[in-house]
């Protein structure tokens, strides 16, 4: 019994004879370096082709038919009452066929009004301003399915973006876009992603982004768009998951699963800036 | 040291001549503490001012649930009580001055974790139902802080055992007790400049002789300065909060 009145003491004494280990410690997380190496690598030129696509969309805002062309845009109407867009980008061309749907996913022949309008954004005014007349604010939509090729650039499989139409009675207005299956079946397709690799880059560079909603034409004269796009940026075994938020600005914010910030990324000159 | 361990040795020989049965106390609860103050530390000397707020730049300082367990032996005029507690927190904040390699404006994800045990050593000196006890206390506490971008990270170790100089007051009315415990110690050693406040309070209501029911404050506050492994940190930071909880009394 007297020798357990020792054990605090002892307890005490031991603790207080202690050493201290205090440190510093920091760190880099390599894979993270990795991701961020490809983001920086990959992503300003693999969005160039993304640009193009965006150019081509940018063409279905509906404003009266104002939206001049991209530089080099063609455009051909064919029998079925598609369009056939094609535009190159440096030495890789993108081939997008576009056609019209009204409720539930019926396609609609609208070559009778889009034949004669000079550039694409007339044609699309022109469908669109057709389909609200068929069909008043019941749902109708733009669907273009394109491939990317050339210049070592290219898509695996054809790809599809989809164009909401809104707007009142008397004003069209592209709602939104999406990215989204090539099939359409009873109304607008379902969000899928789009996929481009890059040959020509060692090793290859690929890019894979989701569009949810993209608002393009949300206000009179909107030049950049506002939405968030889900990305993945691979080279090598390394794969970057992370989003594009835009703003409707010429910067928007590139972020990187994991980090906090991300880049500022100049929609005009395709430039990374960190920002973490 | 050499006044300390001749405390002890007094202390011990006061135990072993002791009469009366020692009793025993130990008590669990909860704590609900929060942590604020500075944090600094920048690579290399510097004269500079480095601390930055833990909750603006490091967004910590919500309350936190966290455990606290306590137990004491009396062996009549000497008492041992250890008490210990764990402290978890984290934030998001945008530092506002450099941290380590990462710089100022930087947004980061951080986190604090906090153990902390105590142990203290003293001497009743009882009239009725109050009693002040002056003794040494030993606080033992491993604290480590970390920030990172998710690219960069940086963390902060901070631990050891400091002795406390240690004072408890107590009231004890049988059904209702009172006790409140200060240690302080403040030291210069090597090139680090460390200070320590540990605070302790309890208002204990006991329903039957064995069991006790407690409400109390808990706050530890530590402030280091100086340069560790060649860097400079300047860390002033307070836990502090309620406690409440139960015990048995043997």
């Amino acid at each position: 019994m007297r020798s357990s009145r020792w054990l605090p003491l002892v307890a005490v004494m031991a603790l207080g004879l202690g050493s201290c280990d205090s440190k510093i410690t920091s760190s880099t997380d390599p894979a993270m370096l990795a991701r961020i190496n490809v983001i920086k690598d990959c992503l300003p030129n693999m969005w160039t082709f993304a640009n193009g696509l965006v150019a081509i969309a940018g063409t279905w805002k509906m404003n009266g038919g104002t939206i001049a062309d991209p530089p080099g845009l063609s455009t051909t109407v064919n029998g079925d009452g598609s369009i056939t867009a094609t535009l190159p980008v440096g030495a890789t061309t993108i081939e997008m066929t576009i056609k019209f749907y009204g409720p539930n996913g019926a396609e609609q022949d609208l070559s009778a009004v889009i034949s004669a309008p000079v550039t694409l954004g007339e044609k699309i005014d022109a469908a669109a301003t057709e389909l609200r007349d068929l069909f008043g604010s019941q749902e109708k939509f733009i669907h273009g399915v394109f491939t990317i090729s050339g210049g070592d650039v290219e898509t695996s499989a054809p790809e599809a973006l989809t164009g909401i139409i809104g707007g009142s009675t008397n004003q069209n207005e592209l709602a939104e876009v999406r990215s989204t299956v090539v099939e359409v079946t009873t109304g607008v397709p379902a969000v899928d992603p789009v996929s481009i690799t890059d040959l020509s880059s060692t090793p290859p560079c690929s890019l894979a982004f989701t569009i949810p909603s993209l608002v393009t034409d949300e206000e009179p004269g909107q030049e950049y768009p506002g939405g968030t796009i889900q990305l993945t940026v691979g080279s090598g075994s390394t794969d970057a998951l992370g989003s594009i938020i835009f703003d409707k600005t010429a910067v928007a914010r590139v972020t990187l699963d994991g980090l906090v910030g991300g880049f500022d990324f100049n929609l005009e000159t395709l430039t990374l800036v960190e920002a973490f | 040291m050499r006044i300390v361990t001749q405390f002890f040795a007094g202390a011990a020989l006061i135990a072993l001549s002791a009469c009366s049965i020692p009793t025993a106390e130990v008590q669990a609860g909860f704590a609900q503490l929060s942590i604020e103050g500075n944090v600094g530390y920048v690579e290399g000397a510097t004269n500079a001012t480095i601390e930055q707020d833990a909750e603006s730049a490091f967004g910590l300082g919500d309350k936190q649930g966290s455990p606290y367990v306590r137990g004491q032996i009396d062996f009549g005029m000497p008492r041992l009580t250890v008490s210990a507690f764990t402290f978890e927190d984290e934030g998001e904040g945008v530092l506002t001055a450099d941290f380590g390699s990462l710089t100022t404006g930087v947004g980061v994800n951080s986190s604090v974790d906090m153990q902390a045990l105590k142990a203290a050593y003293s001497l009743d000196l009882g009239i009725g139902p109050v009693s002040v006890s002056p003794g040494l206390a030993v606080d033992y506490f491993d604290l480590t802080i970390e920030a990172s971008n998710g690219l960069i990270s940086e963390q902060l170790d901070l631990n050891g055992p400091l002795p406390l100089l240690f004072l408890r007051t107590e009231l004890d009315f049988g059904t209702i007790g009172a006790f409140v415990e200060a240690g302080y110690i403040t030291a210069d050693i090597d090139d680090v400049d460390g200070e320590m406040l540990d605070l302790e309070a309890q208002l204990i209501y006991r329903p039957w002789s064995m069991l006790e029911l407690f409400a109390g404050y808990r706050l530890m506050h530590l402030a280091v300065e100086g340069e560790i492994d060649g860097d400079s940190t300047d860390t002033d930071l307070t836990i502090s909060g309620l406690v409440f909880g139960g015990g048995l009394k043997f």
